[in-house]
């Protein structure tokens, strides 16, 4: 006999307590019934059937609804086995509407705010703007019919998935979009230059060697905003790493990025935790450059005259 | 997505199944056409495999009642070949509904598969299964809709 298991509830063991066998019984039936509501409704009542992926991606985005609405209210999990199904179902597409809504004034305001000419940031920003057209919260939320290519300094984690998944990557853009408009444009195209030389056409990240260049400047107490490290300040930089443990150089790297993102007026929680994250991230790559005697790989260099 | 609790989807039980084609034979035995316990179980597991073979999965009382309910009266049906024939019409109801990427409707393919069955194939499984089908599938992966794929696969 066939049979056929459908991820329905993922993150289902954030239940307070385990489910008894009787009571996973009668949650199967539960969603398998809403499964087959959600289908009827799919094949506008005229098939009867559906390949096995259109049934595994629209138990996934009845999964993600739920999900989506237990989390936001703060309901326990154990509201699915009582619960009217489809009415939580469309409390949770409306949560996922309303991060769609959000996620679209983040877009707006990210293609009107001026940013470094950048083709994957350019092509990234005009596929995103189909998605609002294409995005079908009702069967399949989880899906993200845009292309994203700009590379992020930290990229989104893989567990987000649909809207979700897209309101992080545009708030994480703003971040570095934000964080990159308090330097002077032309300084920064320079040292993008001189980062990668084709900074326009390669899928590179535009935020990341000039938010390191200045962290290494707050680290010696220099003018981050003038994004110049010259070569006596990588010496000054690696003098600075030498005698410190790893746990010493991450404290120092984490403090440093907390003072610039202060400075630079990006202090709200997810500037913050990104940006330190993203510090803190150096220290493997601080060490390996000092072991073969220059930062300048970490910290690019101002060009030698 | 982690899958830490799945559920399993199975087909109806077989008892549902078998009972729903014990109540067909009340209205095909007028036509002078029953099954018995034997071919029911056989249809039931042709069925599940068909399922599974086409990768698909199925809600509901499933697609053989309706099948009965629109070929019973086919003159190409008699009872020596009642049951193959179901069993093969069962098997590619499923294939080409997967064919024809899900563009036709389980009552528009009943429809076709029946006007084709006592037209032109004149009771033909296998032109029905090997040259009628294929063709309208083919047709409606172009993007044709199912008037213009019709006229196209004749």
């Amino acid at each position: 006999m066939g049979e056929y298991a459908l991820s329905v509830i993922p993150d289902f063991g954030k239940m307070p307590a385990e489910l008894t066998h009787a009571q996973l019984l009668s949650l199967s039936e539960r969603m398998r019934s809403l499964l087959a509501r959600r289908t009827a409704l799919f094949t506008a009542g005229e098939s009867s059937s559906v390949p096995i992926e259109t049934a595994q991606a629209l138990a996934e985005g009845l999964s993600l609804s739920l999900r989506a609405y237990l989390d936001e209210s703060g309901q326990s999990d154990r509201l699915l086995l009582r619960g009217d199904l489809e009415e939580l179902r469309a409390r949770g597409e409306r949560v996922l509407r309303r991060r769609a809504e959000q996620s679209r004034e983040l877009w707006n305001t990210l293609c009107l705010a001026p940013h470094i000419e950048n083709r994957s940031l350019c092509d990234t920003l005009r596929s995103i703007g189909g998605f609002w057209h294409l995005w079908e919260p009702r069967f399949f939320p989880q899906e993200l019919p845009c292309d994203i290519d700009y590379q992020l300094i930290e990229p989104v984690p893989e567990t987000l998935c649909g809207v979700d998944y897209l309101l992080e990557y545009l708030r994480r853009l703003y971040a570095e979009t934000s964080l990159l408009s308090h330097f002077d444009s032309a300084r920064a195209e320079a040292l993008l230059q001189r980062t990668y030389r084709d900074y326009k056409e390669l899928p590179v990240n535009l935020c990341e060697p000039v938010f390191d260049c200045a962290l290494g400047l707050e680290l010696l107490g220099s003018d981050i905003l003038s994004i110049e490290m010259t070569a006596e300040s990588l010496e000054r930089l690696s003098e600075l790493f030498e005698p410190m443990s790893e746990s010493a150089g991450k404290a120092a790297l984490s403090a440093a990025a907390n003072t610039l993102c202060a400075k630079l007026g990006s202090s709200d929680t997810l500037s913050l935790d990104y940006f330190t994250r993203h510090a803190m991230s150096l220290h493997p790559r601080i060490e390996a450059s000092r072991c073969t005697g220059s930062l300048g790989g970490v910290f690019t260099p101002t060009a030698k005259d | 997505m982690e899958n830490k609790y799945a559920f399993t989807l199975t087909p109806a039980p077989h008892e549902t199944a078998l009972e729903l084609l014990r109540e067909c034979n009340l209205f095909t035995q007028v036509y002078g056409l029953s099954l018995t316990q034997a071919q029911m179980e056989n249809l039931v597991q042709g069925h599940d495999r068909a399922l599974e073979e086409t990768g698909r999965v199925e809600f509901g009382e499933g697609i053989i009642k309706k099948l009965i309910t629109a070929f019973r009266t086919s003159p190409f049906i008699t009872q020596e070949n009642y049951e193959e024939t179901l069993f093969e019409l069962q098997y590619a109801f499923y294939y080409f509904k997967g064919e024809a990427n899900e563009r036709i409707g389980d009552d528009e393919l009943i429809g076709y598969m029946l006007s084709v069955f006592n037209g032109r194939a004149q009771g033909s499984l296998e032109y029905l299964t090997q040259t009628a089908l294929p063709r309208l599938c083919r047709e409606l992966r172009r993007g044709k809709d199912l008037h213009d794929a019709e006229a196209a696969g004749r």
